[in-house]
């Protein structure tokens, strides 16, 4: 599914589930970012649909949230050699793991403990990951993230609303906002890998930490 | 609902029903693991064969634990419980490791560059294929290379790849010679090499731990050591250093670096001269009764007294008859017969000339003279009372040497071990329960019989089973005199002639740079006459090796298939020397692995082979257990990875398409036969029969009931209940039947009692055990009986001497690179050195060093510890070269020196078989000077 599939969805209706819907398409964008590049991705970022698709996205946030300028976007024409930057930076590295490792269970002390709460957490609230998918992939915390995105959007009543928020809350300190600044801090030492993941990286994590205070403040003041 | 803009995810339609308030609720859902299975680490780990339990969820491996399920197997032997290592324990830290491969790929940049792109599974097997094809076209199928290695397979994956290269006419190296974990001395002695099973160490009322660090290498059953310890049994730690294993016992030796051999010989010399040897043993299982030409130092044969004479018939000097008579070649039994060891006497050979004659024991005694206690004590360094307080020790209670998998890996290997056979067989120490010598050995192996099976089912196995049976009541009718394992060792050296098995010493002579290596005399011992290549030469010419000498000169390697293995790390000379001899040559360089290693970064082709709990499969079958241990499949692999029987179908269907394609489908292979591959993929599983891994596996297990390894009635469903079965019988896998003792279901364990209890010969020229080696070579090097010589200056004339050990941290370097594992060490590779000669060299506490020899260098951090001795500094095996700085590790600094004589053969024993006698290459006392690397 491409993105521009994801954000032309739209089952979501009223203001504020709209700016919640945003969020959701933000976390869906991240998610197919930091999955393994597929060519149609590629071509989308040299496009430059990719940033027009989140940028769009981000004008509909229900708080300040702006693309800095200063960020590049600029990918290396040929495909191979950009799926190959993302591999040497992500997946495989010069000393046999990849020096940015996309799964948060590497940033912390016991990656099968890391998984079971993921597992847990999807548990909770009727999702599993496919196969071949680890549960701790950026790609699939950030998807989980549109996913209760979504359920908060859709929620029938308060409780439930709040329960997707809190969920969200927990989820995105406990595991998210809690690795995503050393990823960032790798991935800026880190020589190879091509501007666009230095750049993606670093904005998913301006806006990690936008939606943690944004969600803290929301769980508060309900 | 299913959820279309989900990706990664899916819904279930089963999530709580209540809300969530906090991340406690998680953890209060009631939960239900999906599926607990059996599994074991199925890794080249030679302690091994531990029963985990996995726990699953969500198609994740969650949790694991040791089964501890293992039944007592004698009355008053403690059990083997609870079986596992931190190792064992982080396996599934393991599964999702950061080095782990999940998708295939291929190199996009140079060779090592670190550049991959992902293709797709048909891309990559195409391009294999290819490869293969175009190597056979250009070279013939034996420019096809695997080096055999357990390392991270399984024996699934071994005998997927080792099927493939043979059906191709490929090379598949030996894996005692790519690995050197062979112990020539227990080879020239007995014939073959063997092992006890662990728990028999517990009746030892001495255990000699000689050339091991079980501390460090035998978590999961030292403790058989403690309890034989707690129960009376004296531990004897013999090393270098205060090693991890000498602080746990009652006497620790410090032996000089390489001088074991005249520590067990001066320990011999007093057994003999306090009247403390067994005579009634010595002149029923070993040759020194055996009758030995003065003149030419031979032993007396059947050929020099009569024309047309057996070369393999020897004579000893019948103390009650007075007369020199044959002594049997089919029975250690002495009969009425009482062989002297001392009478001199006269023979008249077939040529009318009278010459002198004496027993072997009387030419022990001349060597023993050079090996008093006092002047032992000169060479080794311990002080001559302990070392006789030791050999009466040795002699008067059951000992058992723990010899680990470092003695074989020096350049005098075979003196040392041969010293130490001495030492047993004088004092009867061998063949009862406690005593012995113990190395390695694959244990019963009931896939052997698969994989030679024509046919599938319990029909295909029978054939099998009675072909073999006929083959060898062939060998009985041809010598009525050989036993059922003389004909089993045999079919084995037989079959490895005709195979596609080969001694990798040939491949690095002529294609990975020994040959330079091998010829500069100065690292040579001094006592080898003449040049490497003469040797060399001779046994080629002489067809000491026909049939192995492959692939030879006239073929230049092509396709490299590494699986499971890492050679650029596992070869004696490291990168220096494959990617500078080899790697040019070769145009496909094949990585089938579950992680990203330093061959792996060196490889053209990556494919990922699912791991663990992801495919079915069983730990390696080894005498230590007797366990056939299962590891079932309880979740789906990880990315795009498979299995690497999935693998190997796949290549040789696409093998068998391409050649099609190319309208090549038969050729002649290295040693002359017609091959095919356009029906290779149904050559490959019967016809299809073996599409599936688990199909493979139930047969294996149910051939195992056919060919009496496993009980009757045994299947794969008693495997997935239990995790484990104990083997009842040896099967036809010749290490297993070389342990020459029956396999009982109520007790340890005890090699060679058949020689012991029921008089059966060895499967060594004379039939005995053999310490003394009249092969011309031999008696050139004045080698013919143990002795001591000195470490020769492998790598140059430098101050100091590398040693190395299986590490605490890693199966090989299967762990070296998780974190967890790191986080119990310092996390990068370290090298032990004395403070005093770190003082000399202003080297101190975690500085970065270098080790420099004439051959290469390295760097690495230093520790400075006091229980190293002067001269000596370790460097543990197990770190991956591409964790040292510049990527190399120890290995580029040694020159992977073969001693002449594993070159010899035409010679009763020195033949090769599987994982039997050849040259293997010494990475132990390696020269080197270490000085502060620059900028330190």
């Amino acid at each position: 599914m491409t993105t521009a599939t994801i954000l032309s969805r739209d089952g979501i209706s009223g203001e504020e589930s709209a700016s919640v819907c945003a969020r959701s398409r933000i976390y869906a964008l991240f998610s197919r970012t930091f999955s393994f590049p597929e060519d149609r991705l590629h071509l989308e970022i040299r496009e430059n649909r990719w940033l027009q698709d989140l940028t769009t996205a981000c004008a509909g946030l229900p708080y300040h949230f702006r693309i800095p300028q200063s960020l590049r976007w600029d990918v290396h024409a040929d495909y191979d050699v950009f799926q190959s930057g993302y591999i040497r930076l992500f997946e495989v590295g010069g000393r046999a793991g990849p020096p940015c490792p996309l799964h948060s269970g590497h940033y912390g002390q016991d990656r099968l403990r890391t998984m079971e709460e993921l597992v847990r957490f999807f548990s909770f609230f009727g999702v599993r990951i496919r196969a071949g998918l680890m549960p701790d992939h950026a790609s699939v915390e950030l998807e989980f993230m549109h996913y209760l995105s979504r359920q908060e959007a859709e929620a029938e009543d308060e409780e439930e609303r709040l329960s997707c928020l809190r969920a969200q809350r927990d989820f995105l300190n406990r595991q998210l906002a809690g690795w995503w600044p050393a990823l960032t801090a790798r991935v800026k030492r880190e020589r190879g890998g091509g501007a666009f993941y230095r750049s993606a990286v670093s904005l998913a994590g301006r806006f990690l930490e936008a939606e943690r205070v944004y969600l803290s403040r929301q769980i508060s003041d309900s | 609902m299913a959820d279309s803009t989900l990706r990664t995810l899916q819904t279930t339609g089963a999530g709580a029903t209540a809300k969530y308030q906090s991340q406690e609720d998680l953890f209060r859902q009631k939960w239900k693991w999906d599926k607990v299975a059996w599994v074991s680490h199925c890794v080249d780990c030679y302690p091994g064969n531990c029963p985990f339990r996995v726990y699953v969820k969500d198609g994740v491996v969650l949790y694991e634990e040791p089964g501890a399920t293992y039944q007592t197997i004698e009355e008053g032997v403690p059990d083997l419980n609870p079986m596992g290592c931190q190792k064992g324990a982080m396996w599934g830290q393991m599964l999702y490791s950061q080095e782990r491969i999940l998708y295939p790929m291929k190199r996009v940049g140079e060779r090592g560059a670190g550049r991959w792109k992902r293709i797709t599974w048909d891309q990559a097997i195409t391009e294999v294929a290819d490869a293969v094809i175009d190597a056979i076209q250009e070279q013939g199928p034996q420019s096809i290379i695997h080096e055999m290695t357990g390392a991270q397979g399984g024996p699934m994956a071994l005998s997927a790849v080792t099927r493939f290269t043979g059906l191709v006419g490929g090379i598949t190296m030996d894996l005692d010679g790519v690995v050197n974990d062979f112990a020539p001395g227990m080879y020239l002695t007995f014939g073959k090499i063997f092992a006890s099973s662990v728990d028999d160490w517990f009746l030892s009322e001495t255990i000699m731990i000689w050339h091991m660090n079980p501390v460090y290498t035998r978590i999961p059953y030292y403790h058989y050591v403690s309890e034989a310890r707690y129960k009376g049994a004296c531990v004897v730690t013999v090393a270098p250093d205060v090693s991890p294993s000498a602080v746990h016992a009652d006497y620790h030796l410090p032996v000089r670096p390489g001088t074991d051999a005249a520590l067990a010989l001066a320990m011999s010399q007093v057994i003999i001269e306090e009247g403390l040897h067994n005579k009634p043993f010595i002149k029923e299982q070993t040759d020194l009764p055996l009758l030995v030409r003065l003149d030419n130092e031979r032993f007396l044969r059947q050929s020099d007294l009569q024309a047309g004479g057996r070369d393999d018939q020897f004579y000893w000097f019948d103390a009650r008859t007075k007369q020199v008579v044959e002594a049997p070649r089919g029975t250690l039994a002495l009969g009425k017969v009482n062989p002297s060891l001392e009478t001199r006497t006269q023979v008249r050979l077939a040529d009318g000339t009278e010459v002198e004659v004496q027993p072997v024991f009387q030419l022990v005694l001349k060597r023993l003279e050079d090996y008093t206690p006092e002047k032992a004590s000169e060479i080794c360094g311990i002080n001559p009372e302990a070392i006789r307080k030791m050999a009466r020790r040795v002699a008067t209670s059951r000992t058992n040497i723990l010899l680990g998998f470092n003695s074989g890996k020096n350049y005098h290997a075979d003196l040392m071990e041969r010293a130490m056979c001495l030492m047993l067989g004088l004092t009867g120490n061998w063949g009862k329960k406690g005593s012995g010598i113990r190395m390695w050995s694959v244990g019963p192996w009931p896939g052997m019989m698969t994989a030679m099976k024509m046919m599938p089912g319990p029909e295909g196995a029978s054939r099998a089973l009675q072909m073999v049976d006929s083959i060898l009541r062939s060998f009985k009718a041809e010598d009525p005199t050989v036993t059922h394992e003389l004909a089993v060792t045999e079919l084995a050296t037989r079959g490895a002639a005709m195979g596609e098995g080969a001694p990798p010493a040939f491949f690095w002579y002529y294609h990975c740079g020994f040959k330079e290596n091998w010829n500069r005399r100065e690292w040579h011992d001094p006592s080898m006459r003449r040049e490497f290549d003469d040797y060399f030469n001779e046994a080629v010419s002489k067809g000491w090796w026909q049939g192995h000498v492959r692939p030879g000169p006239e073929t230049t390697p092509r396709v490299y298939l590494e699986v499971g293995g890492n050679t650029l790390r596992r070869t004696r000379g490291g990168q220096d020397q494959l990617l500078k001899h080899l790697w040019p040559n070769l145009k496909m360089v094949v990585f089938i692995d579950w992680r990203m290693n330093t061959t792996g970064m060196h490889s053209d082709i990556i494919l990922p082979a699912a791991t663990h709990a992801e495919k079915i499969n069983f730990h390696f079958s080894t005498t230590h257990m007797n366990q056939m241990v299962f590891n079932d499949k309880s979740v789906e692999p990880a990315g795009e990875a498979l299995s690497e029987p999935q693998i190997f179908r796949m290549l040789t269907k696409k093998v068998e398409e391409r050649a099609k394609a190319r309208g090549f489908t038969e050729y002649t292979d290295g040693r002359g036969a017609m091959r095919r591959l356009d029906d290779l993929y149904n050559r490959y599983t019967l016809n299809g029969y073996f599409d599936e891994d688990e199909k493979i596996v139930r047969e294996m297990i149910e051939d195992g009931t056919v060919d009496g390894t496993l009980p009757e009635g045994t299947t794969l469903e008693t495997l997935r209940r239990k995790g484990y079965i104990r083997f009842q019988d040896w099967g036809l896998q010749p290490m297993a039947v070389n342990q020459a003792s029956d396999l009982k279901p109520n007790e340890v364990h005890t090699p060679l009692r058949h020689h012991t209890e029921r008089k059966l010969p060895y499967p060594t020229l004379t039939r005995r055990a053999q310490l003394y080696i009249d092969h011309e070579w031999f008696l050139e090097a004045g080698e013919e009986l143990p002795m001591h010589k000195d470490a020769p200056k492998m790598g140059g004339d430098y101050p100091l001497m590398l040693t190395s050990g299986h590490p605490r941290w890693s199966i090989h370097s299967a762990n070296i690179m998780n974190r967890m594992i790191q986080d119990t060490h310092q996390g990068r590779p370290f090298m032990f050195m004395n403070p005093y000669d770190a003082a000399d060299r202003n080297i101190r506490e975690g500085d970065l060093v270098k080790g420099y020899n004439d051959k290469g260098s390295f760097q690495v951090w230093a520790r400075v510890a006091p229980s190293v001795r002067p001269g000596q500094v370790i460097v543990y095996n197990g770190f991956e070269p591409l964790m040292f700085p510049g990527w190399k590790d120890p290995a580029n600094m040694e020159p992977g020196m073969a001693k002449w004589l594993g070159l010899a053969g035409g010679y009763g024993h020195l033949r090769f078989r599987s994982q039997c006698w050849q040259p293997t290459t010494a990475d132990r006392l390696v020269r080197l000077e270490v000085e502060r690397a620059n900028g330190a």
